[in-house]
């Protein structure tokens, strides 16, 4: 009886989020594209395009032990997937000046264990570099997923200690 | 047995080894060198606050750990030279010029399992003279022995909180 009611517990959650609150539609691309990852090496340091800025998203997980460890995280951008981190790295893209929404969402996670995405807002200037990190927390067999905005020192050297993500979609 | 063997995992001791911050230019900027090390006693009592001499800006460091296992020791670096350490829920602080300047803290002889840019944070910070400015290096256990180190600027409010709550650090260089 007890694990029965653990199952339908757990199993909440998941029936809730076949309908994304608005506030992730805006961010988050559709659920149905995923991406396949490589880690491709270093980069030399990007520099944004004349008029836009540029965005620095990194995967930090220092538990690296298991599958689990190298999860595939999916980076939305108003409301359209811009590509995918897996394990410790990062990707980078241009935005245009002004307000946008940012999403992380970890791929393909067994269903029971829900870890909801995690979002961000940015105001973004031309000419300006931005750093995020989608850190991936993990508690007693529970996970969590926060994207957050770092200090450029902080970024800096997570990227520098990261290889730059190659991602394709799945077709 | 799950259980049983979740018990025995957390019960072992917790190996702390000497992870050298990852050598790339933005920790040479803000950390010192990595064989330097600090003995770290709390001192007793509360000082009176100081004031920023003449021309200058002062800055607190406050560490932050809510923990029990651990007492973590963290170096302080400004501008790629560590000018002290704290030990556990601890303050110190010292005048900088006005101008840019780059922050690190790094754990001397973090756990093992926790890679080494976990253990080490930075942050930038551009002082005016006259200002008092209030950092945080913050130890967050984001898993089962897993830790990070954030610095991060603070509210004064808070920095004053932190600093009047906390013991001032007395360090010296390991020789």
């Amino acid at each position: 009886m007890k694990t029965l009611l653990a199952v339908i517990l757990l199993s909440l959650p998941a029936l809730a989020a076949d309908q994304a609150p608005a506030a992730v539609a805006a961010a988050c691309g559709p659920d149905n594209v995923k991406f396949d990852v490589d880690s491709s090496g270093r980069q030399p340091a990007a520099q944004p395009e004349p008029g836009k800025a540029l965005v620095y998203v990194v995967e930090q997980f220092d538990r690296p032990t298991n599958e689990l460890g190298r999860p595939t995280i999916r980076v939305g951008l108003d409301g359209s997937w811009m590509g995918a981190n897996r394990g410790t790295s990062y990707l980078s893209f241009s935005v245009e000046p002004g307000a946008h929404h940012l999403c992380a969402d970890w791929q393909s996670l067994p269903r029971w264990l829900h870890v909801p995405a995690s979002l961000a807002n940015l105001t973004a200037e031309p000419a300006q570099t931005y750093y995020l990190r989608a850190r991936v927390m993990e508690n007693a067999g529970y996970f969590t997923l926060d994207l957050e905005p770092v200090n450029s020192d902080q970024g800096r050297m997570l990227i520098e200690t990261s290889p730059l993500s190659g991602y394709r979609q799945k077709k | 047995m799950k259980t049983l063997f979740v018990l025995i995992l957390s019960s072992l001791p917790v190996l702390a080894a000497d992870q050298a911050p990852p050598e790339v230019a933005v920790v040479r900027a803000a950390c010192g060198p990595n064989n330097v090390k600090f003995d770290v006693t709390p001192s007793a009592g509360q000082p009176p606050a100081p004031q920023p001499e003449p021309g200058k800006a002062l800055v607190y460091v406050v560490e932050q750990y809510d923990g029990r296992a651990l007492n973590p020791t963290v170096k302080v670096g400004l501008d790629g030279a560590w000018v002290g350490a704290n030990r556990g829920t601890s303050y110190l602080f010292f005048p900088i010029e006005p101008g840019e300047h780059h922050l690190c803290a790094d754990w001397q002889s973090a756990p093992w399992q926790t890679g080494p840019r976990a253990t080490v944070s930075l942050t930038s910070l551009r002082a005016e003279s006259g200002g008092t400015y209030y950092i945080r290096a913050r130890i967050l256990e984001l898993g089962v022995r897993v830790y990070n180190v954030e610095l991060e600027k603070i509210d004064p409010d808070q920095g004053r909180l932190l600093v009047d709550t906390s013991p001032l650090s007395s360090y010296r260089q390991k020789k």
